[in-house]
């Protein structure tokens, strides 16, 4: 059971890391909100989901549950925010 | 183990806080502190699991990313409603 957890955080962590050299050398800022949506959204919800085979069921895990619904939740729509404001200040 | 994912985390946090620093302009800065809260998140989960199960820094996550989120949002209306 723990390999299939660090697995799953491994994945999460090089997703973050390709995220972040993404964000850092994209030209164009659409594209740079794209590769920071990879993180947000992928890399770190995989990574909470693999550290939840590692507790079983208890009040972590159920814990670690609540903050992958926050992180899905709050994450895109800060994405999305962001790009509305760019757009408005655009024209 | 732990060793390799805290390094990679800390390296994704020390690349954003590079962008954050040397950002264009206010939009770019501001999906640079976006990203360094999610990472900072996945950090702080890391480190309650394997620091003999604490309960109390998950906690301390759930309110650091809702604190990131308001914050975020905030710093947007004031950037858009400037002009």
């Amino acid at each position: 059971m723990e390999y299939i957890g660090w697995s799953f955080v491994l994945l999460g962590c090089i997703l973050n890391v390709i995220s972040a050299f993404g964000c850092l050398r994209m030209p164009d800022f659409y594209s740079m909100v794209q590769a920071a949506g990879v993180g947000d959204s992928l890399g770190t919800p995989l990574i909470l989901f693999g550290l939840i085979f590692f507790v079983g069921f208890s009040l972590l895990s159920i814990k670690l549950f609540f903050l992958i619904v926050l992180v899905w939740l709050l994450s895109p729509t800060a994405t999305h925010a962001l790009v509305n404001a760019h757009f408005n200040s655009e024209k | 183990m732990i060793l390799v994912a805290t390094s990679l985390l800390i390296l994704a946090i020390i690349l954003m806080i590079i962008g954050t620093v040397s950002g264009k302009d206010i939009f770019g800065k501001v999906i640079s502190v976006n990203c360094t809260t999610s990472y900072i998140i996945a950090l702080i989960a890391v480190w309650a699991v394997f620091d003999k199960n604490n309960i109390y820094f998950l906690d301390l996550a759930l309110v650091y990313g809702a604190l990131g989120f308001i914050s975020s949002i905030a710093f947007l209306r004031y950037a858009s409603s400037k002009r």
